[in-house]
């Protein structure tokens, strides 16, 4: 998680890029979409039980978790 | 990994999140400062779009979002396509589909939000069973609802439902209590918020231009939502939320329901943009009635005070 937002963090800085004219223009990296699509799979509420809590790690619905 | 981030908070959208709330806020106020930036490849946007849409399922974020003046980026997005067609007609519409959500979870607090479940919790059950409905059928036809926020969802039905017994469980909807928001409360600042700006936005000089470059091919283009848009949205909210007519009445950029009657008496022009016109009519009109509905007395009061100057000239 910190990486993904360590590399959302790397764009904010970079995105800008100053012309030789003067005039800025804002640049994305190509990866952009699919790190924020990244972040929105791991914001979503699951709908499932979560694989591993306190107390049953290694189990899921009772069966063993590799 | 599972983190349980939302101990403190009450919705319930980001307790079950794989991100903390404080992961949540840096991604929201990054996602808004890119979409600051136009402009954006397709993917970017509906990207975006998408994760502001699912970071604002929480009302703390979503007043985020309004302090940080998304808003006001939202509603001034390309959304629709030009006629260098940069954007397609599919990335539009998506578009415009989060935007209107991510402009729903705004208007929803969680007092609002309980309200509104509430309301489908009794249109769920057929008054021919008595106000009546199977556990399985409730479940089944409010899962939508249930997704939203199962927190908020509990409170709602605890608030509303009964269980009763007989051959098989059944769920009674009883009368539900009509919540009231406080003047001062974040929930009425972020309902008034949104629809400010969705006023503003409809008040403004119109976004609509021509190409310049296809003058054999002279069609209107959209550079953000277009008002019709925007009629549509303010009437789906005034007939879900209670707050929205009150909000919309209360507007003091000018005279709303002058602006509105003439928008819906607006005579339709032969050229470009009569589509457009004939939508802005009829959403003005359907705009008109869903606040007789809702505020019939207030509505007839600023009637009144909007043309009775007119009138007295007239009679005179």
């Amino acid at each position: 998680m910190a990486l993904l937002l360590r590399l959302l963090d790397s764009v904010e800085s970079s995105t800008v890029e100053t012309k030789p004219d003067g005039s800025v223009t804002e640049k994305f990296p190509k990866w952009l979409p699919t790190v924020l699509l990244t972040l929105d799979s791991l914001a979503q509420l699951p709908l499932t039980e979560p694989i591993a809590q306190e107390g049953s790690a290694g189990k899921f619905e009772g069966r063993e978790v590799c | 990994m599972y983190v349980d981030a939302g101990e403190s908070s009450t919705a319930g959208a980001h307790r079950l999140s794989y991100l903390t709330i404080d992961e949540q806020k840096s991604t929201l106020e990054l996602c808004v400062k890119f979409m600051k930036s136009p402009p954006h490849p397709e993917a970017l946007l509906l990207a975006m779009l998408q994760l502001c849409s699912r970071l604002t399922r929480n009302h703390d974020l979503a007043s985020l979002f309004i302090r940080l003046g998304g808003l006001e980026v939202l509603l001034q997005m390309p959304l629709l396509a030009d006629s260098n067609s940069r954007l397609s007609r599919h990335t539009g519409f998506t578009g415009i589909a989060f935007s209107t959500v991510i402009l729903r979870h705004v208007i929803e607090d969680p007092i609002t939000l309980e309200a509104s479940m509430s309301a489908a919790i009794k249109n769920s059950s057929s008054p021919r069973n008595g106000g009546k409905i199977s556990a399985k059928n409730f479940l089944t036809s409010l899962a939508g609802v249930l997704h939203r926020d199962p927190t908020i969802f509990l409170k709602a039905t605890t608030s509303t439902c009964r269980l009763v017994s007989g051959s098989n469980i059944s769920i009674a909807a009883v009368e539900p209590s009509v919540p009231t928001l406080s003047k001062e409360s974040d929930a009425a600042n972020t309902t008034e918020a949104a629809i400010k700006a969705l006023l503003d936005s409809l008040q403004a000089p119109t976004s609509t231009t021509t190409a310049a470059e296809d003058t054999s091919n002279k069609k209107e283009v959209f550079k953000t939502l277009p008002k019709s848009g925007i009629l549509q949205l303010l009437t789906d909210f005034v007939c879900s939320y209670l707050a929205c007519a009150e909000c919309i009445l209360n507007y003091d950029g000018s005279d709303i329901i002058e602006c509105i009657i003439k928008q819906f008496n607006t005579p339709l022009n032969q050229e470009a943009g009569r589509d457009e016109q004939h939508a802005c009519n009829v959403g003005s009109s359907k705009l008109f009635v869903a606040l007789c509905v809702r505020s019939p007395s207030r509505v007839t009061s600023l009637i009144v005070g909007a043309f009775r100057p007119r009138v007295c000239i007239l009679i005179d």
